[in-house]
């Protein structure tokens, strides 16, 4: 039971909350949200922040580690929330495949050179139309609605661990 | 260099983790674990007797660390940790705070006692405790202890860890829930 | 037409449309993932007041917080509230409410504003 130890090491070290390692199910990012909302609660923190935080959050969990489950029976998702000088840090890694991770390097790269006007227009022409989304309006939809909420301070890498590709995700939300 | 994030998801992924809590505990922090365990189960489509199984040993370990999270003087030298565990056929509840050098003997004695009984022994022992807490209040008797292992159903684990310090040591302890129930 | 009213949960709103007051209101939060079936029967009850000219009905949002899934529901509600409006059958206001702390929020409701032709009254509070 060492690596309990061990993980409270790191976790104090980096100032890191909470830990979740999972497929995020429907029924689960209520209850992340809930652990995350009572967390931060007992912080005077301001509304738009705490909004902020929950927005990404719960972007992160239902859009960016949900779509295309191919490996819903694995825990192929982890999202880390630790405090960082003068705000909040969200970090989600999250398993993707061949045709996903193409998208999105390609999806991402397009995105975090928009301007915020652009990606609102973007975003807005996705909205209006009155059709289901597609998987990719609602991965950009997300990264969109992401990059707009965390005030651009958003940073992505792929990583690739054990023969696996991860696309990381790194928020902060500054409290202002 | 591996970033903390893969630092921390490959322990997890090792331990079959699924969730890590390591600061503060209060009740509204325990009462949202429990929160996000239950949706764990729900999901994961266990039996409610099992759930109602481990919602008793997390509140039982829970509120535990929550009155030993801190050293004698309310100072905090090491941060007590939650972990959730989950594996193919067993859910693990671990909790790891700070335990005084002198006191490991005392908590150690205690599990050991209650790992060497079976279960209408257990039951007994319980009895006996409860009782005897009653008269003498000698600090629980270990009846946390006789309680986890009674609900969870399994022996408790425990580990003993030396931290930077000479009074305290990092006490983690290990509950082992069935995913079917008997 | 009937009332339509669904109790708030800690993922959805609570959805309380009264066709004797005239009201249709929008409380709480919104992030469930399965926003279609949530939002089905308030798209029901649009096309129900498409179909019965009884005056002018007023929509007011007080919502909290909503995620991406809802923002698109919310923009189709939106859209079906401005073809009641221009076709005719009755006339439709909007008031959406905001904490005035919460800038994004007012952000969001401007931009709806200017997605649909209705008018469009959005109140910090």
């Amino acid at each position: 039971m060492n690596y309990t130890l061990e993980l409270q090491k790191v976790m104090t070290e980096g100032n890191y909350l909470i830990a979740l390692r999972d497929n995020f199910e429907d029924l689960l990012s209520r209850s992340v949200l809930t652990i995350i909302e009572r967390k931060i609660e007992g912080e005077e923190i301001d509304v738009t922040i705490k909004n902020k935080i929950f927005g990404v959050v719960v972007e992160c969990v239902q859009n960016i580690c949900s779509s295309e489950q191919q490996h819903a029976s694995k825990k192929d998702s982890v999202l880390l929330i630790r405090r960082v000088d003068n705000g909040y840090l969200v970090e989600v890694g999250t398993l993707i495949h061949g045709e996903r991770k193409a998208r999105l390097d390609g999806m991402l790269n397009e995105l975090v050179a928009m301007t915020d006007d652009a990606l609102r227009l973007n975003k807005n022409e996705i909205l209006s139309t009155r059709k289901e989304l597609t998987l990719e309006q609602r991965d950009f939809l997300a990264l969109a609605d992401i990059r707009l909420r965390s005030e651009g301070n958003m940073k992505y890498r792929m990583e690739e661990h054990e023969g696996i590709h991860f696309l990381v995700l790194e928020i902060t939300i500054y409290n202002n | 260099m591996e970033s903390t994030l893969q630092q921390i998801h490959s322990i997890m992924n090792h331990q079959n983790a699924v969730l890590v809590y390591s600061g503060e505990f209060n009740q509204d922090i325990v009462k949202s674990m429990l929160n996000y365990a239950e949706g764990k189960l729900t999901a994961t489509g266990v039996d409610d007797l099992v759930k109602k199984k481990m919602f008793n040993v997390m509140v039982e370990m829970l509120q535990n660390i929550t009155k030993h999270q801190f050293t004698s003087d309310q100072e905090k030298i090491v941060e007590p940790c939650f972990v959730l565990i989950e594996n193919e056929e067993d859910f693990n509840v671990v909790t790891g705070n700070p335990i005084r050098t002198d006191k490991i003997t005392l908590v150690t004695e205690k599990i050991d006692k209650v790992n060497s009984l079976n279960p209408e022994e257990l039951k007994e022992f319980y009895k006996q405790a409860r009782l005897n807490s009653r008269i003498s209040d000698v600090g629980g008797a270990g009846l946390g202890f006789i309680d986890m292992a009674r609900k969870s159903e399994n022996k408790l684990e425990y580990g003993i860890f030396a931290i930077d310090s000479d009074e305290y040591n990092y006490f983690t302890l290990k509950a082992t829930i069935n995913k079917l129930a008997n | 037409m009937e009332k339509l009213f669904i109790a708030k949960t800690e993922d959805t709103p609570e959805i309380d449309f009264c066709p004797d007051a005239k009201e249709m209101k929008i409380t709480g939060r919104s992030l469930p993932e399965d926003v279609t079936t949530f939002y089905a029967p308030v798209l029901e009850w649009l096309d129900v007041l498409e179909e019965t000219p009884s005056g002018h009905f007023k929509l007011i949002v007080n919502l909290e917080y909503f995620n991406t899934a809802s923002s698109k529901l919310i923009l189709d509600i939106l859209m079906r509230l401005e073809d009641i409006h221009t076709g005719g059958s009755n006339t439709i206001e909007i008031i959406w409410n905001y904490d005035q702390r919460d800038t994004d929020m007012e952000e969001a409701a401007e931009e709806y504003s200017e997605l649909v032709e209705v008018p469009f009254t959005i109140v910090g509070i």
